[in-house]
């Protein structure tokens, strides 16, 4: 009786245990993996936005006989790689049509083209803004 | 007793249970901290880092200094040199340039003989009431004295009334610059002395005169170097030659005076105009020196049109064996004489100076056949021989001829260096842009306080024309220019 009294009591403290620590596992391997995640991502995005730095080097208001164009050089100053898409280039916080570059990608000191067809009106100053596919944004103004 | 032995285990047994997992716990707790405190530093690390770049970028500095619608071509040695004082054959190699113990004479005074005028000299006087009469002036005249025709004079014309005297005292001055460190510092001089004459010409009811010349050391100390006392009229010329003058008084560089004054006396007189005038000419400092002298001349032969040239860079770097004054001088074709540009104190560490000449006259530093000349002029005490080593010499133009070129200065003028990565050259119909895929590439390293120049290969005409460059770290600086 004595045997089997202290027999049953002994199940409960193992499964009781097995089950604490099944549960503390379990809760800190959602906690680890949803802050790992987190992590991960803001090493993709945010974090390497926080080592973009571009120069806008030159705005160059054309012209020629098919229509009226806006140039913009800009060149990687900063510490990754840069990604440019269809939306790279705004003009006063529009994005003009037909955006085109020489390069998708800019790599670290190097510098390209970013183009685009725009009405551009002599004399007047405009906002130009480049952002990069991680979402950083780099303005100055120019006069057509 | 049997109770409490069943109840402690089970005490035990609880305590475990917690103990593992709380052990557990802590364990992956402590995994997810280091997770995010890792994260939370490479964020720190990476804010560091840009910051730091940002810091760096604010404190970049650059301008454009200048703009030259043309070419630019340096040689970099001249085309021939000569050892005018020294020996040796090639300041550039060895065994370089030895000096040469030279003496000489050095005439401080810038007149001394009168010829033209009284240029160099001040006169005044002093005595008890006003309009006395005394007077010092220039004349040319021919008092007889070895110079010829030219003098100045003193004259004090006055009656005092019957019973009573008058007193002059009239001064001829001249400030003059003795520059020691030319001549070899005070070690070189081996000598000084006055020369000065007079003839007094008018000597009537004169009860006293006395002439004094007074030496005026660059510390406004005055000795008295010579003295006469005049009795009457001078049948001929009096010239007193070498008069010593103590090394003492001449130590250092500066400013410095002769002072002749003559002090006269009138008596009254009934029958005649009491009056005493004399004439002063041929007064010279004289200087003897021995140096350690070493003096050259570079040739550089451009190839330009003289005639197209807008500028002139000229560096040289030298040193010694010992520390002098080295005066460099450029040759100035229309007065056919040498300008100094740099008069300085070398050392055994090269010196580097560089010259910029610019602006409607330089093309007289250029003669007609295309040559520039420069002068290295170095000067020691006797007893210093030294050795005279060219490290560098180089000559750069700027020409106007060049219609596919412009050449472009840039200077840092911030503390820290900067590396120039691209260049805009705007004007009316297109943005040009140079960078290191450019020909010849633009790419160029400046150092604080550095300047350096490119030439864009770049068809230009006449109207305006916007520079941009900018550095790696994104600083910009612009210069607009018209032609």
């Amino acid at each position: 009786m004595d045997w089997f009294s202290s027999r049953r009591e002994a199940v409960s403290p193992i499964v009781s245990t097995l089950l604490l620590i099944v549960i503390t596992v379990s809760a800190f391997s959602l906690v680890y993996y949803a802050a790992d995640s987190w992590i991960r991502s803001q090493r993709r995005g945010p974090l390497l936005r926080l080592k973009e730095r571009i120069v806008i080097e030159d705005v160059w208001f054309t012209s020629n006989s098919t229509g009226k164009y806006v140039c913009v050089y800009i060149r990687n100053i900063g510490k990754v790689s840069i990604g440019l898409f269809s939306s790279s280039l705004r003009v006063n916080d529009a994005v003009p049509s037909g955006v085109s570059f020489s390069s998708a990608t800019l790599d670290i000191g190097k510098g390209g083209w970013v183009n685009a067809s725009f009405a551009w009106t002599g004399g007047t100053t405009y906002k130009i803004t480049i952002v990069t596919d991680r979402g950083g944004e780099f303005t100055t103004y120019e006069t057509a | 007793m049997n109770l409490l032995l069943m109840k402690l285990p089970r005490r035990s047994s609880s305590r475990g249970r917690r103990g593992q997992a709380t052990a557990i716990g802590s364990i992956l707790f402590l995994m997810v901290t280091i997770l995010l405190i890792n994260f939370l530093y490479e964020v720190y690390m990476i804010q560091i880092e840009m910051s730091q770049f940002d810091a760096e970028r604010t404190q970049e500095r650059v301008e454009i200094s200048s703009v030259f619608f043309g070419d630019r071509r340096t040689y970099p040695s001249p085309n021939s040199t000569t050892i005018s004082v020294g020996s040796g054959t090639d300041p550039f190699n060895p065994p370089y340039i030895n000096s040469t113990l030279l003496s000489g004479h050095t005439y401080p005074l810038l007149n001394m003989n009168f010829t033209r005028n009284d240029e160099g000299w001040t006169f005044t006087k002093s005595y008890t009431g006003t309009s006395l009469g005394a007077s010092g002036a220039y004349t040319t005249d021919v008092p007889g004295s070895p110079s010829g025709a030219g003098a100045i004079y003193v004259d004090f014309a006055y009656n005092p009334p019957s019973g009573s005297t008058v007193s002059a005292v009239m001064n001829w001055t001249s400030r003059f610059y003795i520059n020691l460190e030319v001549l070899g510092g005070s070690e070189a001089v081996v000598s000084v002395s006055l020369s000065w004459g007079r003839k007094c010409v008018v000597y009537t009811s004169v009860q006293s005169a006395d002439m004094k010349v007074y030496f005026e050391n660059s510390s406004g100390v005055q000795s008295l170097i010579d003295s006469a006392t005049i009795t009457d009229v001078d049948s001929s010329w009096i010239q007193r030659n070498n008069i010593p003058i103590s090394l003492s008084s001449v130590k250092r560089s500066g400013w410095y005076k002769i002072i002749i004054v003559t002090t006269v006396t009138l008596a009254h007189s009934l029958a005649e105009s009491p009056e005493f005038k004399a004439y002063l000419d041929d007064i010279g400092l004289d200087i003897y020196t021995k140096a350690q002298v070493v003096d050259w001349t570079s040739t550089f032969m451009i190839n330009e049109d003289p005639t197209l040239i807008d500028q002139l860079d000229i560096t040289y770097v030298g040193h010694y064996n010992i520390t002098l004054i080295q005066s460099f001088y450029v040759y100035d074709f229309s007065s056919e004489r040498w300008i100094l540009f740099d008069r300085s104190l070398i050392s055994s560490t090269p010196r580097t100076l560089k010259f910029t000449l610019a602006g409607a006259d330089v093309q007289k530093y250029v003669s007609a056949d295309g040559l520039v000349k420069t002068r290295v002029y170095a000067v020691a005490s006797p007893t210093e021989p030294f050795q005279c080593i060219a490290d560098e010499h180089t000559l750069s133009d700027y020409y106007s001829g060049a219609t596919d070129r412009i050449t472009i200065t840039f200077r840092n003028s911030g503390g820290v260096s900067i590396r120039l990565v691209s260049l805009w050259i705007i004007d009316s119909v297109a943005h040009h842009h140079f960078d290191s895929t450019s020909n010849p590439p633009f790419n160029i390293f400046l150092s604080p306080g550095e300047t350096g120049t490119y030439t864009a290969h770049l068809n230009w005409t006449f109207g305006k024309y916007k520079f941009k460059v900018v550095t790696d770290k994104g600083t910009m600086a612009t210069y607009a220019a018209t032609v």
